[in-house]
């Protein structure tokens, strides 16, 4: 006559029967924080997992060269814009041009330019590097429990293995 | 309010059912206005025109993220304007990359609101952008914005000054260049409106970071009065082109506008279905993460005002309270939510009237207290004649007597 498992005794025996045969079962809890942390890495955890390669002053750094970079180009093509505007101009005084005074004004302008914009990237990229470390702490507090899991996983294994060879 | 709550819960559901749907529909949607509204504006290319082409592109913003939606748009305007003069079209290039260059670059995510403020602009309600932003985003979209008003009035000035010509030769085109740029330098508007976007991005984002309830929309409010006052205070001092009562007209249509998005950002975020894909040492996962929501379903209450006795008698007693009435003396019972006004007062039914228990409660506890007074009264006697040393007797005579009547053993003692 068979017998009905019920509850845990049912959880466990499965359980049992699917060791012997080399399956595991899923665990729900591991699932969970593995969904969590797949949301996380996907949406808008990418970004913050990216900047947590640098130290900060790494990603400030490389942030400015790359701001004073896009400025400089964007400086030099209004440069052209602005000397094509002239052009009639400059080309008609082109001998008698106080060209020291010009280009001192340039100079004077980009450095301006620049100085406004390197401060701005200082302050804008160190927010928000703060930030993306605000987040990456519950992060890595998942990724700790779920060490934490494996490491407890892992020693059963072990232990289920020490018992299978006594018994051999 | 229940109307409300129910319009959310229903509203969440079904976005949550036909969230596959509804996602693409509205960049389609987006897209479509978009891409009609640069052939309306500068509508050259009439291959671009064509609402097949229209169709398909828009199609191919619907799946992919708002950054290919910008790009395009920038390559329509760019082919558009080509269309007529090649070299004012690498010019509008050029214009793009240093707007790139200055503004574009440090908040890439938001590169919509470049899109969304020449085509609102159009429908007279570019004010919902700042509002919006500060709503929902961070100060740093004043750089958009700016990119937008930018693209706005160099459309317009565009549109205005260029010629037919396909020649690259300097002599030709120069006339039109200097005056396009010339046009361009002394548009005072670009500066006026973007600032003022700027001022207003920041009280709506500053009054909704306060920690008091119901900031979100008295930022709203704030964006709507700062935006008002910025643009007469501007036109007062700068003869600007922004003509006054669209400009009113429009800023209350914004507002409006950001009340209905505040409200759908309440409902539905944080409600999107996610699937997720992920491995480990035994399994591949597929995961499909359904937010949690709770569906608060309208309790239906039927009040009969009229209804028949047996009807009411029929009803929970729990729904009741007992309450004395002053001038009958009798208890009767009150519904308990009604209050008195609107439900029925029901008298207690039975052989006895309910007047009758409530005097022999009232009686009961009134014999209860004076018994107490009286062994109060006899216990400060005792204690008094104890000290003044009238009687005296030992503490275990006392604490025998008390339990002998406590246990009713005295009537046993008798008997023996």
């Amino acid at each position: 006559m068979t017998t009905m498992l019920k509850g845990r005794t049912a959880k466990r025996k499965l359980t049992q029967s699917m060791q012997e045969r080399g399956i595991k079962m899923i665990n729900i809890r591991k699932t969970r924080l593995m969904t969590k942390l797949a949301l996380y890495e996907t949406g808008e955890g990418r970004e913050d997992i990216r900047l947590s390669k640098y130290y900060k002053t790494d990603y400030v750094r490389l942030q400015i060269l790359k701001t004073l970079l896009a400025v400089t180009v964007g400086y030099i093509l209004i440069l052209l814009m602005v000397g094509l505007y002239k052009s009639e101009y400059l080309i008609a005084q082109a001998v008698n041009l106080d060209y020291r005074a010009i280009g001192v004004t340039i100079f004077v302008i980009y450095v301006i330019l620049v100085t406004i914009y390197t401060v701005g990237a200082i302050i804008g990229y160190s927010i928000k590097y703060d930030l993306s470390r605000g987040k990456l702490t519950r992060y890595f507090r998942i990724l700790n429990i779920m060490k934490k899991i494996y490491r407890e996983e892992e020693g059963s294994e072990a232990a289920s293995e020490k018992e299978e060879e006594s018994n051999g | 309010m229940v109307k409300i709550l129910e319009l959310r819960s229903l509203l969440r559901t079904y976005y949550q059912k036909f969230q596959m749907v509804v996602d693409p529909l509205i960049k389609f949607v987006a897209a479509f206005v978009t891409f009609t509204m640069i052939n309306k504006v500068i509508g050259n290319n009439l291959k671009l025109e064509k609402t097949v082409v229209v169709l398909l592109v828009s199609l191919l913003c619907a799946f992919t993220p708002s950054s290919i939606l910008v790009f395009l748009a920038m390559a329509f305007v760019i082919l558009h304007v080509a269309a007529v003069s090649p070299f004012m079209a690498l010019f509008a290039a050029l214009i793009f990359v240093v707007l790139y260059c200055f503004f574009l670059r440090f908040a890439p995510q938001y590169g919509y609101v470049v899109v969304a403020i020449p085509i609102l602009s159009t429908l007279h309600v570019p004010y919902l952008v700042p509002i919006l932003m500060g709503l929902v985003a961070n100060p740093i979209t004043i750089l958009p914005s700016a990119c937008g008003v930018i693209v706005y009035y160099m459309l317009q000035i565009l549109q205005e000054h260029t010629v037919v010509s396909d020649s690259f030769a300097l002599d030709d085109i120069l006339p039109f260049y200097t005056k396009v740029f010339e046009a361009l330098i002394d548009c005072k508007d670009i500066l006026i409106v973007s600032g003022v976007f700027a001022v207003v991005i920041i009280v709506v984002y500053t009054v909704r970071k306060l920690k008091m309830e119901y900031a979100a929309e008295l930022a709203i409010l704030a964006g709507a009065v700062v935006n008002v006052f910025g643009f007469l205070i501007c036109d007062l001092r700068f003869d600007t082109r922004v003509t006054i009562g669209s400009m009113i007209g429009g800023t209350l249509l914004s507002a409006l506008a950001a009340f209905v998005a505040l409200f759908f950002k309440r409902v539905l975020d944080y409600t999107a279905v996610e699937n997720v894909q992920f491995e480990d040492d035994d399994y591949y996962y597929y995961v499909k993460a359904v937010p949690k929501i709770e569906i608060g379903v309208a309790k239906r209450t039927v009040e009969h005002i009229n209804a028949k006795k047996e009807a009411v008698e029929e009803e929970d007693e729990d729904d009741y309270e007992e309450v004395l009435d002053e001038e009958t003396g009798e208890v009767i019972f009150r519904p308990r939510s009604g209050g008195g006004t609107g439900g029925q007062v029901r008298r207690q039914k039975g052989g006895k009237s309910s007047g009758y228990f409530y005097r022999r409660m009232q009686e009961e506890k009134q014999r209860i207290r004076e018994e107490e007074q009286q062994r109060a009264r006899a216990q400060m006697l005792a204690a008094k004649r104890y000290e003044s040393g009238e009687e005296q007797y030992s503490a275990d005579e006392d604490f025998g007597e008390e339990q002998e009547r406590e246990f009713g053993l005295s009537g046993r003692d008798e008997n023996k």
